[in-house]
């Protein structure tokens, strides 16, 4: 599949890296060069320099031809615009995106784009593992 | 009515001292504690240091009773949610988003933001009618049919100075709707009004004939006149 993760932090650089390992065709996008240091050495995907919610940019990571798009900046206003632009304007077939105000999950349930809120799933195994 | 302003830059500052001479019911919502500190010393209380997008925030601005809310800040993607997290949590009737990136308007409106006001577009076509020369000035979209209304000025030394009305080819659908001549006198478009340097002529036309029409009347294509 060809997926553009938007955001190269921990968690993007991560995620990016185990998805190309299983050989898929990934994108990753940052702003901040620096950022894409959270890419394992193995990486053989593309890593570019540029805002995930604009369009010139996101043009740049064959937005028209891409199954997957997550969006995992750390701020949310910033996922849900690439998300929702993914999705309505460029009818990316599968969107996720990763959003920390548990309010906002609720919200775009309804448009379609999946969410992860890591503050709910923290809580969760935080509180599990207490349980256990 | 209650208004929410998100963002306090110089545009929220300006229109919160407008709306409250209006009586209206203001508070503005900025991120930055010193600006908002700013704001309070000359607006007096009415403004709450938070982020706008997030829904506590709102909460804490009784935006369940808000009227409307204006999204002004520098970025899209704050105005958006801002406006979005107004409509769907707290049922503000009336969501009002500037755009800094004209390409994000379509979206935001297919997005459920009531309002959007590109001040990029706006400030262009300002600059855009302050320069004498060639270009089409976009006055007006009509919403969706891809019909514009705009305003081409004659240059000089055009191919199509002297010319009457009727002599001249226009690109199909477009119709002159007015001239305003170089004395700023408003002349309806009869066929035999002749165009001169300098008049300005407002014009319906499509989205797509905007540049013919403006090579036309910039007399770079030189209209057949055997028709």
């Amino acid at each position: 599949m060809n997926i553009v993760i938007v955001g190269c932090g921990r968690v993007g650089g991560r995620l990016g890296t185990v998805l190309d390992a299983e050989g898929h065709k990934v994108t990753v996008m940052d702003i901040d060069e620096d950022s894409f240091r959270f890419l394992g050495p193995s990486f053989r995907g593309e890593a570019l320099i540029g805002d995930g919610t604009d369009d010139d940019d996101l043009v740049r990571t064959d937005i028209d031809d891409t199954d997957v798009l997550i969006a995992a900046t750390e701020d949310d206003s910033c996922n849900l615009l690439a998300a929702q632009k993914a999705k309505v304007q460029y009818k990316v077939p599968k969107v996720v995106c990763r959003v920390y105000d548990p309010v906002q999950k609720e919200l775009f349930r309804d448009l379609g784009v999946e969410t992860v809120t890591p503050t709910t799933v923290t809580v969760e195994l935080l509180k599990d593992a207490i349980e256990r | 009515m209650y208004i929410l302003l998100v963002g306090g830059g110089t545009l929220s500052h300006n229109l919160a001292k407008d709306l409250l001479l209006r009586s209206h019911e203001v508070l503005i919502v900025e991120r930055d504690r010193e600006r908002g500190e700013e704001l309070s010393r000359i607006l007096g209380d009415v403004v709450l240091r938070g982020d706008g997008c997030e829904a506590s925030v709102l909460e804490m601005a009784g935006a369940s009773r808000a009227d409307t809310l204006i999204a002004t800040t520098r970025e899209d993607k704050d105005n958006l949610t801002a406006c979005q997290v107004a409509k769907a949590r707290f049922r503000i009737p009336r969501t009002i988003s500037t755009i800094n990136d004209p390409r994000n308007e379509p979206l935001f409106k297919r997005l459920g933001v009531d309002v959007t006001i590109s001040v990029t577009d706006i400030i262009l076509s300002n600059i855009e009618h302050r320069i004498p020369e060639r270009s089409v000035v976009p006055l007006f979209e009509i919403e969706e049919s891809g019909a514009e209304l705009v305003s081409v000025k004659i240059p000089p030394d055009g191919g199509i100075n002297g010319k009457r009305l009727e002599d001249i080819t226009l690109p199909e659908g477009t119709i002159v709707t007015l001239v305003i001549d170089k004395d700023g006198a408003a002349q309806p478009p009869k066929p035999d009004l002749v165009l001169d340097e300098a008049d300005e002529v407002i014009a319906l036309t499509s989205s797509e004939n905007k540049e013919t029409l403006r090579a036309t009347l910039s007399g770079e294509l030189i209209p057949s006149s055997d028709d």
